[in-house]
């Protein structure tokens, strides 16, 4: 019994693994676990900056990790942008200047020329 | 229905019916999940084909890419609660990705099959999930996989540690959830080109846009059929959606394979031919499908047909396998076996492999060599000499294959290149050149090299690499331009680009 419960289970993640993204996922770029190759969002152009300390001065993130990574942040993930923003933060902590990471993220969507701001660099991403 | 997927459950040997609507709902779903009897050569077939796909996958591309893990200090978790675990490194992950690829290997061989996949899944679960390098589908495809083959019953396939007869069939939960997992797969697949940009064909023409070979093949197409090329493409976006969907229904009922074991593989040829860059996605989805859906007539004459060919064979190798079977008496002679094997294949790794990580590799893989040879109280080995030897030369193997498919090349590129991308030009040139030591007389990383030192401001050195790079160049007439324009550039080193 136990172990028909086990592998009921098993199945009922599998599904709501990917029912998860259109029921209760805020980032529809992030489309880990949900089998949606080739999926439009693909085709998506996306631009990232990032800003860090006092003056908000601008830098290139894509120097502090591999371009894998990079890809991915750049196409708009935001899990990912607040996992290494979040990462950030906590080097500037440690080192005792003042947290303040920002990041604009715009994105155009395919056949659209309206750029959506995603994320927007008034607000301070440290927690 | 056909017997691989239906089957009849009446009469459950050992399992008394139960009462009431719970217990009968109960009996439905263990004959449904436990008793569905499937026919062993083609579980036997599904799993060669899947963990020696995965074993190469894993020793070329895996390996290849463990460059990545690490840089730059930053790593992602594939969920925040992961990120306590430390910084990956190449050499761990590089080490991860070897023994996985080796387990897999002999999990297709059968060779101690179960402890191997549950090893391989260990293996390849722990970088899956320690960082998102790595995320594309097919990877969490691969990693669902893994968990069901550790449950599909391995001691009743054919392999190298059943010198008899497997039965004709097999039962086991495990294999249905293979079929599910496919399901869901193609269902959701099909969920997500349910989109405005996908059905009126704009992102399909996107995905065609920089492959000019798919869009004359459907020009020709077109004017075969006098219609437009927007026309086809609207129609190749709703045969895709529609095909996946009758592929999800075809994994759940069976009536459908005949056509699903033409029209699947069929189908993944297809994207494969549009060069997507989707790693080895294809191959596994051509593999996966062709046997899945094989009718069962098709698969019992497959295998007839099999027998017959490799009969001359198999009357050599059983003697082989069965010669030194051993019981719980010779113990300590066949873990010495193994120790041999260990020594031999973790030696040949760690002088020969031209990798950082390989003294972990050659480690990981003794230590795998010895588990199979581990003894447990009143079991028996077969062939353990064999099993011994065949180990060893699967260590070998791999640093054949690391050699034979460029890996460590790859290896040194991709980290070379990420290198550059962050502006760590001196870093970048080191790893290029080691790559390049790797290919004396080939095509190399020169021209890379000669972009680097431009950025460091040493025009000479730059000169220097993009005439190397030109005198390896292939013909192609843009590649030796691009090289030229590149050496005339150097040459006047006030200009910036």
């Amino acid at each position: 019994m136990m172990r028909l419960v086990l592998v009921h289970a098993f199945l009922i993640a599998q599904i709501l693994a990917p029912a998860s993204y259109y029921l209760w996922r805020d980032d529809p770029r992030d489309e880990r676990f949900a089998w949606r190759m080739f999926s439009s969002m693909r085709f998506d152009a996306c631009s990232i900056r990032f800003f860090a300390g006092e003056d908000q001065e601008p830098f290139d993130a894509r120097a502090e990790m591999s371009p894998l990574l990079f890809a991915q942040m750049r196409e708009g993930r935001q899990s990912l942008i607040q996992q290494y923003v979040g990462a950030r933060c906590a080097r500037m902590q440690r080192a005792g200047e003042p947290a303040d990471v920002r990041v604009q993220l715009t994105c155009r969507r395919l056949g659209d020329t309206t750029l959506q701001k995603h994320l927007s660099r008034d607000r301070n991403l440290c927690p | 229905m056909s017997e691989g997927a239906a089957g009849g459950a009446a009469g459950l040997p050992g399992h008394a019916r139960s009462k009431g609507v719970p217990g009968r709902l109960v009996d439905g779903l263990h004959e449904y999940w436990d008793e569905t009897p499937w026919l062993t050569p083609r579980i036997t077939w599904l799993r060669f084909a899947f963990f020696a796909l995965l074993g190469l996958d894993a020793w070329i591309n895996l390996v290849m890419r463990a460059s990545q893990y690490g840089e730059g200090g930053f790593n992602a978790a594939q969920f925040p609660i992961l990120d306590v675990f430390p910084l990956p490194t190449p050499e761990i992950v590089l080490g991860l990705r070897a023994v996985c690829g080796f387990l897999a290997l002999r999990v297709a061989l059968g060779i101690a099959p179960r402890a191997s996949a549950i090893g391989t899944c260990v293996a390849y679960g722990l970088v899956y999930f320690w960082s998102q390098v790595d995320t594309y589908q097919h990877h969490y495809l691969t990693f669902l996989l893994l968990v069901s083959f550790c449950f599909v019953p391995h001691q009743q396939l054919g392999g190298w540690d059943r010198p008899e007869a497997p039965p004709s069939q097999v039962r086991g939960w495990a294999i249905r959830m293979i079929y599910w997992t496919i399901a869901i797969l193609y269902f959701y697949a099909a969920i997500a080109k349910w989109d405005p940009l996908w059905l009126d064909g704009s992102a399909v023409e996107a995905l065609f846009a920089p492959r000019p070979h798919v869009l004359d093949a459907l020009d020709a197409a077109g004017e075969l059929l006098g219609v437009g090329r927007i026309q086809l493409i609207r129609g190749a976006a709703w045969i895709a959606l529609l095909a996946e969907l009758a592929l999800a229904a075809a994994c759940l009922w069976s009536r459908l394979w005949p056509l699903a074991f033409v029209g699947a593989p069929l189908f993944h040829v297809g994207i494969e031919s549009m060069a997507l860059h989707i790693e080895w996605f294809s191959y596994y989805m051509i593999a996966f499908t062709f046997i899945m859906f094989m009718p069962d007539p098709v698969v019992t004459r497959v295998d007839e047909i099999g027998r017959r060919l490799l009969g001359g064979l198999e009357r050599r190798v059983t003697p082989l396998r069965r010669s030194m079977t051993i019981d719980g008496a010779d113990r300590r002679f066949v873990l010495a076996l193994g120790v041999g094997a260990a020594l031999i294949g973790g030696a040949v790794i760690y002088r020969e492999l031209p990798l950082p990580g390989r003294g972990l590799a050659a480690l990981f893989i003794g230590v795998a060599i010895v588990s199979a040879h581990w003894p447990r109280l009143g079991s028996t080995m077969v062939g353990p000499s064999t099993r011994a030897a065949l180990q060893a030369g699967m260590a070998v193997a791999f640093v054949v294959i690391v050699y034979r498919f460029d890996v460590a090349y790859g290896y040194y590129s991709m980290w070379a290149n990420g290198l550059q991308g962050r502006g760590l030009y001196q870093e970048a040139i080191g790893r290029y050149a080691e790559a390049n030591a790797l290919k004396p007389d080939g095509p190399a990383r020169f021209y890379p090299i000669g972009l680097c030192y431009e950025a460091l401001g040493r025009p000479r050195e730059a000169v220097a690499a993009f005439e190397e790079a030109l005198r390896r160049a292939s013909d192609d007439p843009e590649h030796r331009e691009r090289i030229e324009v590149a050496i005339r550039r150097a040459r006047q080193p006030t200009t910036r680009y």
